[in-house]
Protein backbone atom coordinates (compact mmCIF):
# COMPACT_ATOMS: atom_id res chain seq x y z
CA UNK A 1 0.00 0.00 0.00
CA UNK A 2 1.18 3.84 -1.03
CA UNK A 3 2.11 5.82 1.89
CA UNK A 4 -0.93 8.43 0.53
CA UNK A 5 -3.45 5.63 0.38
CA UNK A 6 -2.35 4.69 4.01
CA UNK A 7 -2.96 7.69 5.02
CA UNK A 8 -6.20 8.26 3.46
CA UNK A 9 -7.18 5.27 5.32
CA UNK A 10 -5.93 6.16 8.86
CA UNK A 11 -7.74 9.11 8.13
CA UNK A 12 -11.50 7.28 7.47
CA UNK A 13 -10.39 5.19 10.74
CA UNK A 14 -10.31 7.97 12.89
CA UNK A 15 -13.18 9.59 11.71
CA UNK A 16 -15.24 7.05 11.81
CA UNK A 17 -13.94 6.09 15.47
CA UNK A 18 -14.93 9.91 16.49
CA UNK A 19 -18.36 9.29 15.25
CA UNK A 20 -18.90 6.40 16.96
CA UNK A 21 -17.62 7.50 20.58
CA UNK A 22 -19.77 10.59 19.68
CA UNK A 23 -22.98 8.24 19.32
CA UNK A 24 -22.04 6.09 22.46
CA UNK A 25 -22.20 9.78 24.20
CA UNK A 26 -25.07 10.86 22.93
CA UNK A 27 -26.95 7.36 23.21
CA UNK A 28 -27.75 7.38 27.17
CA UNK A 29 -29.66 10.74 26.78
CA UNK A 30 -31.46 10.09 23.87
CA UNK A 31 -32.76 6.90 25.14
CA UNK A 32 -33.58 8.80 28.05
CA UNK A 33 -35.29 11.22 26.65
CA UNK A 34 -37.16 8.38 24.23
CA UNK A 35 -38.35 6.32 27.31
CA UNK A 36 -39.91 9.60 28.91
CA UNK A 37 -41.87 10.27 25.45
CA UNK A 38 -43.01 6.98 25.26
CA UNK A 39 -44.25 6.68 28.80
CA UNK A 40 -45.51 10.04 29.39
CA UNK A 41 -46.47 11.17 26.49
CA UNK A 42 -49.70 10.36 26.22
CA UNK A 43 -50.31 11.68 29.92
CA UNK A 44 -48.93 15.18 29.16
CA UNK A 45 -52.00 16.74 28.23
CA UNK A 46 -53.55 20.65 29.08
CA UNK A 47 -56.00 18.99 31.78
CA UNK A 48 -52.68 17.10 33.42
CA UNK A 49 -51.33 20.39 33.29
CA UNK A 50 -53.52 22.77 34.75
CA UNK A 51 -55.80 20.42 37.56
CA UNK A 52 -54.79 19.18 41.11
CA UNK A 53 -54.24 16.17 41.48
CA UNK A 54 -57.47 13.48 42.43
CA UNK A 55 -57.41 10.99 44.45
CA UNK A 56 -55.24 7.91 43.43
CA UNK A 57 -58.44 5.61 42.56
CA UNK A 58 -60.45 7.89 40.83
CA UNK A 59 -58.88 9.07 37.12
CA UNK A 60 -57.79 12.50 35.91
CA UNK A 61 -56.19 14.68 37.79
CA UNK A 62 -52.70 16.62 37.14
CA UNK A 63 -49.98 17.85 38.34
CA UNK A 64 -50.79 22.13 38.47
CA UNK A 65 -49.84 21.80 42.64
CA UNK A 66 -46.04 20.71 41.35
CA UNK A 67 -45.48 23.24 38.37
CA UNK A 68 -46.34 25.92 40.56
CA UNK A 69 -44.56 24.87 43.46
CA UNK A 70 -41.17 24.10 41.77
CA UNK A 71 -41.72 27.16 40.03
CA UNK A 72 -42.00 29.09 43.32
CA UNK A 73 -39.11 27.41 44.77
CA UNK A 74 -36.81 27.84 41.57
CA UNK A 75 -37.84 31.54 41.56
CA UNK A 76 -37.24 32.27 44.57
CA UNK A 77 -33.77 30.22 44.83
CA UNK A 78 -33.06 32.39 41.85
CA UNK A 79 -33.47 35.57 43.77
CA UNK A 80 -31.46 34.25 46.58
CA UNK A 81 -28.61 32.87 44.82
CA UNK A 82 -28.78 34.51 41.25
CA UNK A 83 -27.59 38.39 42.73
CA UNK A 84 -25.32 36.05 45.22
CA UNK A 85 -23.26 34.32 42.38
CA UNK A 86 -23.02 37.76 40.36
CA UNK A 87 -21.42 39.87 42.95
CA UNK A 88 -19.05 36.98 43.75
CA UNK A 89 -18.23 36.62 39.86
CA UNK A 90 -17.88 40.60 39.11
CA UNK A 91 -15.48 40.34 42.45
CA UNK A 92 -13.32 37.54 41.22
CA UNK A 93 -13.82 38.91 37.35
CA UNK A 94 -11.69 42.15 38.88
CA UNK A 95 -9.37 41.69 41.20
CA UNK A 96 -6.14 39.65 41.64
CA UNK A 97 -4.34 37.94 45.14
CA UNK A 98 -4.33 35.79 47.34
CA UNK A 99 -8.09 37.04 48.80
CA UNK A 100 -9.21 36.34 45.02
CA UNK A 101 -8.14 33.00 44.43
CA UNK A 102 -9.09 31.96 47.89
CA UNK A 103 -12.59 32.63 47.12
CA UNK A 104 -11.88 30.90 43.85
CA UNK A 105 -11.39 27.73 45.64
CA UNK A 106 -13.70 27.49 48.13
CA UNK A 107 -16.53 28.22 45.91
CA UNK A 108 -15.01 25.57 43.60
CA UNK A 109 -15.49 23.30 46.63
CA UNK A 110 -19.03 24.34 46.48
CA UNK A 111 -19.53 23.19 43.23
CA UNK A 112 -18.65 19.93 44.22
CA UNK A 113 -20.91 19.62 47.34
CA UNK A 114 -23.71 16.97 47.22
CA UNK A 115 -27.10 18.57 47.03
CA UNK A 116 -28.32 16.62 50.11
CA UNK A 117 -25.57 18.49 51.98
CA UNK A 118 -27.02 21.67 50.90
CA UNK A 119 -30.73 20.05 52.16
CA UNK A 120 -28.95 19.53 55.48
CA UNK A 121 -27.80 22.98 55.41
CA UNK A 122 -31.04 24.32 54.82
CA UNK A 123 -32.50 21.64 57.18
CA UNK A 124 -29.88 22.96 59.75
CA UNK A 125 -30.27 26.66 59.57
CA UNK A 126 -33.70 27.76 58.11
CA UNK A 127 -36.43 24.42 59.12
CA UNK A 128 -34.89 25.20 62.52
CA UNK A 129 -35.91 28.29 62.39
CA UNK A 130 -39.01 28.57 60.24
CA UNK A 131 -40.23 25.14 60.03
CA UNK A 132 -40.82 22.90 56.54
CA UNK A 133 -41.10 25.21 54.13
CA UNK A 134 -40.83 26.85 50.39
CA UNK A 135 -37.97 29.28 51.89
CA UNK A 136 -35.93 26.40 53.23
CA UNK A 137 -36.27 24.43 49.73
CA UNK A 138 -35.48 27.81 48.08
CA UNK A 139 -32.57 28.60 50.53
CA UNK A 140 -30.76 25.31 49.44
CA UNK A 141 -31.48 25.88 46.03
CA UNK A 142 -29.52 29.19 46.29
CA UNK A 143 -26.71 27.58 47.96
CA UNK A 144 -26.31 25.00 45.20
CA UNK A 145 -26.43 27.46 42.45
CA UNK A 146 -24.01 30.17 43.51
CA UNK A 147 -21.09 27.71 42.54
CA UNK A 148 -22.44 27.69 39.06
CA UNK A 149 -23.10 31.24 38.32
CA UNK A 150 -20.18 32.77 40.05
CA UNK A 151 -18.05 30.82 37.77
CA UNK A 152 -19.53 31.35 34.43
CA UNK A 153 -20.41 35.21 35.27
CA UNK A 154 -16.93 35.23 36.25
CA UNK A 155 -15.55 33.62 32.68
CA UNK A 156 -17.92 35.99 30.99
CA UNK A 157 -16.66 39.16 32.64
CA UNK A 158 -13.16 37.94 32.06
CA UNK A 159 -13.71 37.97 28.23
CA UNK A 160 -14.47 41.37 27.71
CA UNK A 161 -11.24 43.29 26.48
CA UNK A 162 -9.28 45.52 28.75
CA UNK A 163 -9.20 48.08 26.61
CA UNK A 164 -13.03 48.47 27.12
CA UNK A 165 -12.40 48.99 30.92
CA UNK A 166 -9.44 51.18 30.08
CA UNK A 167 -11.71 53.54 28.05
CA UNK A 168 -13.89 53.63 30.43
CA UNK A 169 -11.79 54.58 33.52
CA UNK A 170 -9.90 57.17 30.97
CA UNK A 171 -12.88 58.92 30.76
CA UNK A 172 -13.49 59.43 34.43
CA UNK A 173 -15.56 56.55 35.32
CA UNK A 174 -15.02 54.86 38.61
CA UNK A 175 -14.33 51.10 38.42
CA UNK A 176 -18.24 50.46 39.67
CA UNK A 177 -19.74 52.44 37.13
CA UNK A 178 -17.32 50.67 34.42
CA UNK A 179 -18.31 47.47 35.88
CA UNK A 180 -22.17 48.19 35.55
CA UNK A 181 -22.28 50.30 32.79
CA UNK A 182 -19.49 48.71 30.32
CA UNK A 183 -18.21 45.08 32.04
CA UNK A 184 -21.42 43.90 32.36
CA UNK A 185 -23.54 44.54 29.56
CA UNK A 186 -21.06 43.65 27.05
CA UNK A 187 -20.89 40.35 28.82
CA UNK A 188 -24.26 40.09 29.17
CA UNK A 189 -25.36 36.91 26.75
CA UNK A 190 -22.35 35.12 29.32
CA UNK A 191 -23.40 36.31 32.37
CA UNK A 192 -27.41 35.02 31.49
CA UNK A 193 -26.29 31.64 30.12
CA UNK A 194 -24.52 31.41 33.33
CA UNK A 195 -27.62 32.62 35.47
CA UNK A 196 -29.95 30.01 33.54
CA UNK A 197 -27.08 27.21 33.45
CA UNK A 198 -27.69 27.72 37.63
CA UNK A 199 -31.16 27.45 37.14
CA UNK A 200 -31.06 24.56 35.28
CA UNK A 201 -28.83 22.83 37.00
CA UNK A 202 -31.56 23.53 40.38
CA UNK A 203 -34.34 23.05 38.66
CA UNK A 204 -33.96 19.07 39.06
CA UNK A 205 -32.63 18.28 42.27
CA UNK A 206 -34.72 15.93 44.66
CA UNK A 207 -32.71 15.52 47.61
CA UNK A 208 -32.97 19.11 49.01
CA UNK A 209 -36.30 19.28 48.85
CA UNK A 210 -36.46 15.55 51.12
CA UNK A 211 -35.20 17.36 53.82
CA UNK A 212 -36.94 20.61 53.86
CA UNK A 213 -40.54 20.34 52.99
CA UNK A 214 -43.06 17.97 53.49
CA UNK A 215 -44.80 15.99 50.28
CA UNK A 216 -48.64 18.13 49.59
CA UNK A 217 -51.31 17.80 47.64
CA UNK A 218 -52.66 20.66 47.92
CA UNK A 219 -52.03 24.40 45.45
CA UNK A 220 -50.34 26.45 46.96
CA UNK A 221 -48.08 28.96 46.07
CA UNK A 222 -47.19 30.30 49.90
CA UNK A 223 -43.39 29.81 50.47
CA UNK A 224 -44.02 29.91 54.33
CA UNK A 225 -45.68 26.18 53.85
CA UNK A 226 -44.04 23.27 52.24
CA UNK A 227 -45.41 23.06 48.51
CA UNK A 228 -45.43 20.23 45.90
CA UNK A 229 -42.56 20.00 43.59
CA UNK A 230 -41.77 18.11 40.61
CA UNK A 231 -38.97 16.24 41.65
CA UNK A 232 -40.67 15.40 44.80
CA UNK A 233 -43.86 14.34 43.00
CA UNK A 234 -41.90 12.23 40.29
CA UNK A 235 -40.28 10.41 43.24
CA UNK A 236 -43.56 10.11 44.96
CA UNK A 237 -45.73 8.62 42.47
CA UNK A 238 -43.18 6.34 40.95
CA UNK A 239 -42.86 4.01 43.40
CA UNK A 240 -46.41 4.37 44.53
CA UNK A 241 -48.54 1.39 44.57
CA UNK A 242 -51.64 2.72 41.96
CA UNK A 243 -50.48 2.18 38.51
CA UNK A 244 -52.14 5.71 37.67
CA UNK A 245 -49.83 7.04 39.84
CA UNK A 246 -47.08 5.36 38.33
CA UNK A 247 -47.89 6.65 34.80
CA UNK A 248 -48.40 10.56 36.08
CA UNK A 249 -44.88 10.17 37.28
CA UNK A 250 -43.74 9.58 33.78
CA UNK A 251 -45.78 12.44 32.71
CA UNK A 252 -44.36 14.69 35.03
CA UNK A 253 -40.64 13.59 34.49
CA UNK A 254 -41.56 14.32 30.66
CA UNK A 255 -42.62 17.72 32.24
CA UNK A 256 -40.11 18.50 33.98
CA UNK A 257 -37.13 17.47 31.32
CA UNK A 258 -38.94 19.64 28.72
CA UNK A 259 -39.06 22.89 30.90
CA UNK A 260 -35.17 22.74 31.48
CA UNK A 261 -34.87 21.94 28.03
CA UNK A 262 -37.24 25.01 27.21
CA UNK A 263 -34.75 27.24 29.27
CA UNK A 264 -32.00 25.87 27.66
CA UNK A 265 -33.38 26.77 24.20
CA UNK A 266 -34.27 30.46 25.39
CA UNK A 267 -30.73 30.87 26.78
CA UNK A 268 -28.67 30.08 23.24
CA UNK A 269 -31.59 32.06 21.68
CA UNK A 270 -31.54 35.26 23.32
CA UNK A 271 -27.36 35.51 23.68
CA UNK A 272 -27.00 34.55 19.88
CA UNK A 273 -29.32 37.37 19.11
CA UNK A 274 -27.82 39.93 21.28
CA UNK A 275 -24.63 39.04 19.62
CA UNK A 276 -25.96 39.54 15.98
CA UNK A 277 -27.17 43.27 17.30
CA UNK A 278 -24.14 44.01 18.72
CA UNK A 279 -21.62 43.46 15.81
CA UNK A 280 -23.24 45.53 14.03
CA UNK B 1 4.39 80.52 28.67
CA UNK B 2 1.77 78.78 31.14
CA UNK B 3 2.52 74.90 31.44
CA UNK B 4 -0.08 72.61 31.40
CA UNK B 5 1.97 69.74 32.86
CA UNK B 6 5.06 69.84 35.39
CA UNK B 7 6.66 66.32 35.90
CA UNK B 8 8.70 66.06 38.74
CA UNK B 9 11.80 63.49 38.78
CA UNK B 10 9.16 60.82 38.02
CA UNK B 11 10.16 56.85 38.99
CA UNK B 12 8.13 53.72 38.01
CA UNK B 13 8.94 50.36 38.77
CA UNK B 14 6.68 47.52 37.62
CA UNK B 15 7.66 44.76 40.39
CA UNK B 16 11.77 45.02 40.17
CA UNK B 17 12.21 46.30 37.05
CA UNK B 18 12.93 50.03 36.50
CA UNK B 19 10.25 51.51 33.94
CA UNK B 20 11.22 55.24 34.14
CA UNK B 21 14.15 56.80 36.04
CA UNK B 22 13.84 60.40 37.52
CA UNK B 23 11.88 61.84 34.32
CA UNK B 24 11.53 65.71 34.47
CA UNK B 25 9.43 67.94 31.49
CA UNK B 26 7.60 70.78 31.50
CA UNK B 27 5.03 70.53 29.22
CA UNK B 28 3.49 74.32 28.12
CA UNK B 29 -0.35 74.72 27.39
CA UNK B 30 -1.87 74.38 23.72
CA UNK B 31 0.95 72.78 22.33
CA UNK B 32 1.02 69.43 20.56
CA UNK B 33 4.46 66.87 22.40
CA UNK B 34 5.53 64.04 20.52
CA UNK B 35 6.94 61.24 22.60
CA UNK B 36 9.91 58.67 20.57
CA UNK B 37 12.07 55.98 21.11
CA UNK B 38 12.47 52.55 21.16
CA UNK B 39 9.61 49.82 22.02
CA UNK B 40 9.97 49.62 25.85
CA UNK B 41 11.60 52.94 26.91
CA UNK B 42 8.88 54.16 28.64
CA UNK B 43 7.12 56.23 26.50
CA UNK B 44 3.59 54.66 27.42
CA UNK B 45 4.46 54.09 30.87
CA UNK B 46 5.01 58.28 31.07
CA UNK B 47 2.07 58.67 29.20
CA UNK B 48 -0.24 56.65 31.69
CA UNK B 49 1.03 58.11 34.67
CA UNK B 50 -0.36 61.92 33.52
CA UNK B 51 -3.93 60.60 34.12
CA UNK B 52 -2.82 57.77 36.45
CA UNK B 53 -3.92 55.21 34.53
CA UNK B 54 -1.02 52.67 36.11
CA UNK B 55 -3.08 52.57 38.85
CA UNK B 56 -4.77 49.96 37.36
CA UNK B 57 -1.10 47.57 36.49
CA UNK B 58 -0.93 45.54 39.37
CA UNK B 59 2.81 45.96 40.93
CA UNK B 60 3.25 49.60 39.38
CA UNK B 61 4.77 51.76 42.14
CA UNK B 62 5.45 55.59 40.58
CA UNK B 63 7.67 58.13 42.69
CA UNK B 64 7.90 62.09 42.22
CA UNK B 65 5.07 63.83 41.35
CA UNK B 66 2.98 65.09 38.46
CA UNK B 67 1.45 68.35 38.13
CA UNK B 68 -1.86 69.25 36.26
CA UNK B 69 -2.74 73.01 36.30
CA UNK B 70 -0.46 73.59 39.22
CA UNK B 71 -2.83 70.24 41.03
CA UNK B 72 -0.33 67.63 42.12
CA UNK B 73 -1.69 64.16 40.74
CA UNK B 74 -0.17 61.80 43.23
CA UNK B 75 -0.72 63.81 46.72
CA UNK B 76 -3.31 61.79 49.23
CA UNK B 77 -6.69 62.45 48.32
CA UNK B 78 -6.50 63.85 44.69
CA UNK B 79 -9.53 62.80 42.70
CA UNK B 80 -9.01 60.35 40.12
CA UNK B 81 -12.08 60.78 38.42
CA UNK B 82 -11.76 64.59 38.34
CA UNK B 83 -8.38 64.20 36.93
CA UNK B 84 -9.21 61.92 33.94
CA UNK B 85 -12.11 64.42 33.17
CA UNK B 86 -9.67 67.13 32.75
CA UNK B 87 -6.80 64.47 30.97
CA UNK B 88 -8.64 62.49 28.51
CA UNK B 89 -6.75 59.63 26.87
CA UNK B 90 -7.07 57.84 23.24
CA UNK B 91 -5.19 54.06 22.92
CA UNK B 92 -3.15 52.60 20.59
CA UNK B 93 -6.16 50.17 18.98
CA UNK B 94 -9.63 51.94 18.45
CA UNK B 95 -11.51 50.75 21.32
CA UNK B 96 -15.42 52.19 21.15
CA UNK B 97 -17.96 50.13 23.10
CA UNK B 98 -19.74 47.73 21.31
CA UNK B 99 -22.84 50.49 21.92
CA UNK B 100 -24.24 53.06 19.60
CA UNK B 101 -22.20 56.04 18.27
CA UNK B 102 -24.08 58.54 19.87
CA UNK B 103 -24.00 56.34 23.62
CA UNK B 104 -19.93 55.87 23.05
CA UNK B 105 -20.43 59.84 22.52
CA UNK B 106 -21.95 60.60 25.18
CA UNK B 107 -20.84 58.12 27.86
CA UNK B 108 -17.95 60.40 29.45
CA UNK B 109 -20.70 63.55 29.81
CA UNK B 110 -23.42 61.29 31.11
CA UNK B 111 -20.99 60.20 33.83
CA UNK B 112 -20.43 63.93 35.29
CA UNK B 113 -23.84 65.36 35.34
CA UNK B 114 -27.43 65.22 34.02
CA UNK B 115 -28.61 66.27 30.44
CA UNK B 116 -31.19 66.89 28.70
CA UNK B 117 -31.96 66.01 25.04
CA UNK B 118 -31.14 69.15 23.36
CA UNK B 119 -27.76 69.02 25.43
CA UNK B 120 -27.18 65.34 24.73
CA UNK B 121 -27.94 66.23 21.07
CA UNK B 122 -25.71 69.47 21.43
CA UNK B 123 -22.68 67.90 22.99
CA UNK B 124 -23.01 64.51 20.83
CA UNK B 125 -22.82 67.15 17.06
CA UNK B 126 -19.93 68.96 18.81
CA UNK B 127 -17.78 66.79 19.85
CA UNK B 128 -18.16 64.56 16.51
CA UNK B 129 -17.48 67.55 14.44
CA UNK B 130 -14.65 68.30 16.29
CA UNK B 131 -13.15 64.89 15.44
CA UNK B 132 -14.01 65.45 11.90
CA UNK B 133 -16.23 62.73 11.77
CA UNK B 134 -19.50 64.11 11.94
CA UNK B 135 -19.99 64.20 8.01
CA UNK B 136 -19.53 60.26 7.97
CA UNK B 137 -21.94 59.15 10.22
CA UNK B 138 -24.86 62.06 11.37
CA UNK B 139 -27.09 60.04 9.79
CA UNK B 140 -26.42 56.68 11.53
CA UNK B 141 -25.71 57.87 15.38
CA UNK B 142 -27.49 54.92 16.19
CA UNK B 143 -25.81 52.56 14.17
CA UNK B 144 -23.05 50.37 15.98
CA UNK B 145 -19.74 51.99 16.69
CA UNK B 146 -18.30 48.42 15.73
CA UNK B 147 -19.63 48.66 12.16
CA UNK B 148 -17.49 51.83 11.30
CA UNK B 149 -13.78 51.37 9.73
CA UNK B 150 -10.95 51.44 11.81
CA UNK B 151 -9.56 54.80 11.08
CA UNK B 152 -13.42 56.02 12.21
CA UNK B 153 -13.69 54.07 15.05
CA UNK B 154 -10.43 55.76 16.04
CA UNK B 155 -12.02 59.28 15.42
CA UNK B 156 -14.82 58.06 17.34
CA UNK B 157 -12.79 57.40 20.47
CA UNK B 158 -11.21 61.02 20.28
CA UNK B 159 -14.63 62.22 19.78
CA UNK B 160 -15.63 60.37 22.79
CA UNK B 161 -12.58 61.63 24.86
CA UNK B 162 -13.37 65.58 23.97
CA UNK B 163 -17.01 64.55 24.93
CA UNK B 164 -16.02 65.38 28.38
CA UNK B 165 -13.94 68.89 27.86
CA UNK B 166 -10.59 67.88 28.57
CA UNK B 167 -7.84 70.16 28.84
CA UNK B 168 -5.37 67.95 27.92
CA UNK B 169 -5.43 65.06 25.50
CA UNK B 170 -3.00 62.02 26.00
CA UNK B 171 -2.58 60.12 22.43
CA UNK B 172 -0.79 56.48 22.73
CA UNK B 173 0.02 55.69 19.02
CA UNK B 174 -2.64 57.07 17.92
CA UNK B 175 -2.42 55.82 13.98
CA UNK B 176 -0.14 52.74 14.33
CA UNK B 177 -3.10 50.95 13.63
CA UNK B 178 -4.85 53.17 10.82
CA UNK B 179 -4.26 53.40 7.25
CA UNK B 180 -2.02 56.65 6.00
CA UNK B 181 -5.24 58.32 4.71
CA UNK B 182 -7.03 58.07 8.23
CA UNK B 183 -3.88 58.68 9.72
CA UNK B 184 -3.26 62.23 7.74
CA UNK B 185 -6.60 62.79 8.94
CA UNK B 186 -6.14 62.45 12.79
CA UNK B 187 -2.96 64.79 12.07
CA UNK B 188 -4.97 67.37 10.80
CA UNK B 189 -7.71 66.76 13.87
CA UNK B 190 -4.36 67.41 16.84
CA UNK B 191 -3.55 70.93 14.76
CA UNK B 192 -6.91 72.25 15.32
CA UNK B 193 -7.47 70.69 18.87
CA UNK B 194 -4.30 72.24 19.57
CA UNK B 195 -5.69 75.65 19.36
CA UNK B 196 -7.95 74.68 22.18
CA UNK B 197 -6.19 72.40 24.54
CA UNK B 198 -2.50 70.19 25.12
CA UNK B 199 -1.70 67.09 23.54
CA UNK B 200 1.06 64.38 24.20
CA UNK B 201 1.13 61.97 21.90
CA UNK B 202 3.63 58.58 21.60
CA UNK B 203 4.78 57.41 18.07
CA UNK B 204 6.51 55.33 16.44
CA UNK B 205 6.38 57.50 13.47
CA UNK B 206 9.54 59.87 12.73
CA UNK B 207 8.21 61.91 10.37
CA UNK B 208 4.63 62.25 11.96
CA UNK B 209 6.64 63.62 15.05
CA UNK B 210 8.14 66.12 13.00
CA UNK B 211 5.36 67.21 11.09
CA UNK B 212 2.65 66.78 13.71
CA UNK B 213 4.02 68.07 17.23
CA UNK B 214 5.43 71.62 18.88
CA UNK B 215 7.86 69.60 21.18
CA UNK B 216 9.46 66.10 21.04
CA UNK B 217 10.97 64.25 24.29
CA UNK B 218 13.30 61.51 22.86
CA UNK B 219 12.97 58.61 25.98
CA UNK B 220 15.91 55.69 25.47
CA UNK B 221 15.82 52.89 27.97
CA UNK B 222 13.22 54.47 30.93
CA UNK B 223 15.08 57.47 30.72
CA UNK B 224 13.97 61.05 28.85
CA UNK B 225 17.40 61.84 26.59
CA UNK B 226 16.56 65.03 25.28
CA UNK B 227 13.55 67.43 25.19
CA UNK B 228 13.03 70.54 23.75
CA UNK B 229 11.48 72.22 20.21
CA UNK B 230 10.30 69.64 17.45
CA UNK B 231 13.12 71.76 15.29
CA UNK B 232 15.39 71.31 17.43
CA UNK B 233 15.36 68.29 18.58
CA UNK B 234 15.22 66.53 14.50
CA UNK B 235 18.01 69.44 13.47
CA UNK B 236 20.21 70.34 16.09
CA UNK B 237 20.22 67.11 18.75
CA UNK B 238 22.14 68.21 21.77
CA UNK B 239 22.83 64.60 22.58
CA UNK B 240 24.57 61.53 20.45
CA UNK B 241 21.94 58.88 20.99
CA UNK B 242 19.00 61.41 19.89
CA UNK B 243 20.73 62.00 16.43
CA UNK B 244 21.29 58.52 15.77
CA UNK B 245 17.48 57.90 16.54
CA UNK B 246 16.10 60.27 14.51
CA UNK B 247 18.48 60.05 11.66
CA UNK B 248 17.43 55.88 11.57
CA UNK B 249 20.68 55.18 12.65
CA UNK B 250 19.57 52.66 15.58
CA UNK B 251 16.49 51.90 17.27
Amino acid sequence: MSRLARRHLAHRVATAACLALALVAVFPLVSVLWELVRHGADVVTWEFLTTPPALPLEPGGGIQHAILGTGVVVGLGTLMGAPLGLLIGAYLAESRGKRAATVRTVVDAMAGMPSIVAGLFAYAVVVAAVGFSGWAAASAYAVLMVPTVTRTTEEALRTVPQSYRDASLALGSPRWRTMLLVVLPAAWGGVLTGLLLGVARVAGETAPLVVTMIATPFVSTDPAHSLATLPMLIYDYGKSAYPKLNAQAWGAALVLILMVLALNILVRGMSALRERRLKG
Amino acid sequence: MQKAIRVKALDVHYGRSRALKSVSMDIPERSVVALIGPSGCGKSTFLRCLNRMNDTVPGAKVEGDVEVDGHSVYRNGTDVVELRRQVGMVFQKPNPFPKSIRDNVLFGPRLHRRMDRAECDRVLESSLRRAAIWDEVKDRLDAPAMGLSGGQQQRLCIARALAVEPRILLMDEPCSALDPIATAKIEELIQDLKKELTVVMVTHNMQQAARASDYTGFFYLGELVEFGTTKQVFENPREKRTEDYVTGRFG
